[in-house]
């Protein structure tokens, strides 16, 4: 439960990363912040995921 | 940056076309996957006898085939196509002025589709088979999105190089033959030598594929580590492949 929730606020935090990097940074900048957004994303679930659910069920 | 209305544009005609002018239309996309899944099931598993070490479901080893054979097709099949799109979409790059990674995405977006319905018909047999299910399958639709920006560092990099190279559109697919029979999808890891064993976790296939297999067969999380190293990675590689592409563009569409 405790990573799911931790999932939801994760994506969205995300994705209002994602649409402000693409609103207020240039074109090619935009493409490498936005792999950066999208780089900790996924590592922030994994991990989440590692500490929240398999920490607690092992 | 990436034209959103002609990534769906490309996707919905990419499925249009491949069953244009037939009876059963978009059924088809229904009908393979389920031959798929039946050789699979029914060839592999029951009528040649394959058999899971250490479990005695008799359906034990069609699930790992499957389990591992999906994401491989979708993966091998979007790489392939990937490869030569820019060269195969040229007729569109030299008219309109498009984001060429976008041609990548809706080659990924289309074959997601394909997954998508595979894993359907997959988890339909799953139910008929009161086949059991854990948690850990909320991670699948992440280590799918890390499958896709696999296949996409690697496909702009190979796409934009087969443009000079055409040769290259070949040698993918060598590649993806030898990468195939070098994951564990259809023998188990523990029959590999050690040494092998001791390599073979530095292969970024076998990290997915194993990380699919735990999930559905094992009922296991994915080996954490792995992923989140082969994340890292991904990212990194994309980040090459991109520098690689933006340097290269202009040669690019004025070889096209």
């Amino acid at each position: 439960m405790k990573f799911i929730i931790f999932l939801i606020i994760w994506t969205i935090l995300a994705i209002i990363a994602g649409l402000s990097s693409v609103k207020f940074i240039k074109r090619h900048e935009k493409v490498y912040c936005l792999l950066v957004i999208n780089g900790l994303y996924l590592l922030g679930v994994f991990w989440g995921y590692q500490i929240l659910y398999l920490a607690q069920n092992p | 940056m990436v034209n959103l209305s002609l990534i769906i544009e490309l996707t919905k005609r990419d499925f249009t076309e491949r069953f244009a002018g037939s009876i059963l239309g978009f059924w088809w996309s229904f009908i393979w996957p389920l031959v798929n899944l039946f050789i699979y099931i029914v060839i592999f598993g029951q009528l040649m006898g394959g058999r899971l070490p250490g479990s005695s479901n008799i359906y034990a080893y069609s699930v790992y085939l499957s389990a591992g054979l999906i994401p491989w097709s979708a993966f091998a099949n979007a790489l392939t196509r990937s490869s030569s799109v820019f060269l195969d979409k040229r007729h569109i790059i030299t008219k309109i002025r498009v984001a060429l990674p976008s041609l990548l995405i809706y080659i990924i977006l289309s074959e997601t589709i394909t997954f998508i319905i595979t894993l359907g018909l997959l988890f339909v047999f799953l139910f008929v088979t009161h086949w059991s299910f854990s948690f850990h399958l909320i991670l699948l639709p992440f280590i799918y999105y890390l499958q896709c920006l696999f296949v996409f560092g690697l496909g702009l990099f190979f796409a934009t190089l087969t443009v000079f190279l055409r040769d290259l559109k070949e040698v993918v697919g060598i590649i993806l033959q030898l990468w195939f029979w070098f994951t564990p999808i259809v023998y188990v890891k523990d029959i590999l030598p050690d040494f092998v064993k001791k390599i073979i976790i530095y292969n970024p296939a076998f990290v997915l594929i194993e990380s699919y297999q735990r999930i559905f067969v094992f009922h296991d999380a994915p080996a954490m580590r792995s992923v989140l190293l082969l994340t890292i990675l991904v990212h990194i590689w994309i980040l090459i492949a991109y520098i690689i592409f933006r340097n290269l563009e202009k040669d690019v569409r004025d070889f096209l």
